[in-house]
């Protein structure tokens, strides 16, 4: 009787032990802030090639005073295309508040996997610009970068090209919708004959 | 911390009550040591390196319990169980933070962890004893079953509550061994003392789960198989039954 009580207190204390070892629940947090000194996108240009006749066409839009409200120059920021014709079509992304300028593009194909560009034709653009993007990250599946492009153009038209950079810090999907835009621009686009 | 304080005092007022009982009962050949004590660690389980995937981020110093009970088969030599706990807090998290909020390139990040480092141990082997009057000293080794339950974590990007994800709470398992040594003291004819010294090695395999890793970016463990081991000092109440 006596043993059996020893034994039943002995396993009544492992119980115990387990039970302790298992229930203990605390909770730490820790916070990062910003750091200091972000970088600027000051500049995108795009710069397309003739996969015909190897003409290069080049688009810039500027904006070297990003934290105040003067506007962009946009002097550069048009595209003068030829119809019926492709376009490698690569983005490159600059800070151009940096001596030296700093290249942006090489930090977005880094960060390849949270990051995508997309490309928004106006409707008076309609369906003599398509657009298909060439590279992609290594997500698993792989998705849509958009730093290289090819640009198709069918007839004469003109219009706008919308430009946007969506960071998508573990919600990039392949779609538009998830994260915040680190760059959203206007290139006017002439398609010619 | 309250609710820990609660338990230990919890389980000492049982202790006491159970080693009041079993004193008053006849001797046997039977001992159980319930013991408490400081345990480090070392080694990869307790680095902060962000960028190794090796680092544990647990800490170097925690506190450990155990059960020893034995048999006596001869004089001297006795064979033994332990059920023991060793208990570590988590410890860097802000390089982990900083981490995470470089390789998302976001504004902010908020790690939060949940519990602690649990590491089990039910291990079997001999113990021997040289008795001196009223004081003994036993050396033991024992092997078995070590098994480690990691922290939750929970990683938020900015206020983006899509993008938080989890490294959940994970178990695994492998070989323990424990080499010691301990001096028991005893008041009376059945209850002393225990002052042990002891060592673990032990690499349990963790199959890390994970939530809502939407992108391949981040530190990322799916498995962590590193020594958690290192030296505990423990004293308790010995019971010779």
């Amino acid at each position: 009787m006596k043993k059996h009580n020893i034994i039943g207190r002995f396993a009544s204390l492992i119980l115990m032990i387990s039970l302790f070892a298992t229930s203990c629940k605390k909770e730490e947090q820790v916070v990062s802030p910003p750091l200091p000194g972000n970088e600027f996108l000051t500049t995108v240009k795009l710069q397309l090639v003739n996969t015909t006749t190897n003409d290069t066409v080049v688009a810039i839009w500027k904006d070297l005073t990003p934290e105040d409200t003067n506007p962009a120059d946009t002097s550069l920021a048009v595209l003068i295309l030829k119809k019926n014709s492709t376009y490698q079509a690569t983005i490159y992304l600059l800070d151009e508040t940096k001596a030296p300028i700093e290249d942006i593009t090489e930090e977005i194909k880094e960060r390849a996997n949270y990051h995508q560009l997309f490309y928004f034709p106006s409707s008076s653009l309609g369906a003599n610009l398509a657009l298909n993007v060439t590279d992609t990250d290594t997500n698993s599946p792989p998705l849509p970068l958009g730093v290289t492009s090819n640009f198709i153009t069918s007839n004469v038209a003109s219009g706008k090209l919308n430009v946007v950079l969506r960071h998508q810090p573990n919600v990039k999907n392949g779609t538009f919708a998830p994260g915040s835009t680190d760059v959203d621009v206007n290139f006017q686009v002439n398609i010619i004959d | 911390m309250k609710n820990r304080i609660q338990k230990i005092a919890l389980l000492l007022v049982f202790t006491v009550s159970f080693t009041s009982l079993i004193a008053q009962q006849e001797r046997g050949k039977l001992f159980i040591n319930v013991l408490g004590g400081y345990t480090t660690a070392g080694g990869n389980f307790t680095k902060t390196d962000y960028a190794d995937a090796n680092s544990g981020y647990a800490a170097s110093g925690g506190f450990n319990i155990q059960l020893h009970s034995g048999y006596y088969i001869t004089k001297n030599l006795a064979i033994g169980v332990v059920v023991g706990s060793r208990f570590f807090q988590s410890n860097g998290l802000q390089t982990l933070s900083d981490g995470y909020l470089d390789d998302f390139d976001v504004d902010s990040t908020t790690v939060t962890v949940s519990g602690d480092y649990i590491n089990m141990n039910y291990l079997v082997g001999p113990t021997y004893t040289f008795p001196f009057g009223k004081l003994s000293v036993d050396a033991h080794v024992l092997a078995g079953l070590s098994t480690l339950r990691t922290p939750e974590m929970r990683v938020d990007l900015e206020d983006n509550t899509a993008a938080t994800f989890y490294q959940r709470a994970s178990t695994g398992s492998g070989l323990g061994i424990q080499a010691g040594v301990g001096a028991r003291y005893f008041f009376s004819e059945k209850v002393g003392v225990e002052l042990r010294v002891d060592y673990l090695s032990a690499t349990p395999d963790v199959i890390i789960q994970n939530e809502n890793r939407t992108n391949a970016a981040g530190r990322f463990l799916n498995n962590y198989k590193q020594q958690i081991g290192g030296i505990g000092a423990s004293l308790g109440i010995s019971l010779a039954l």
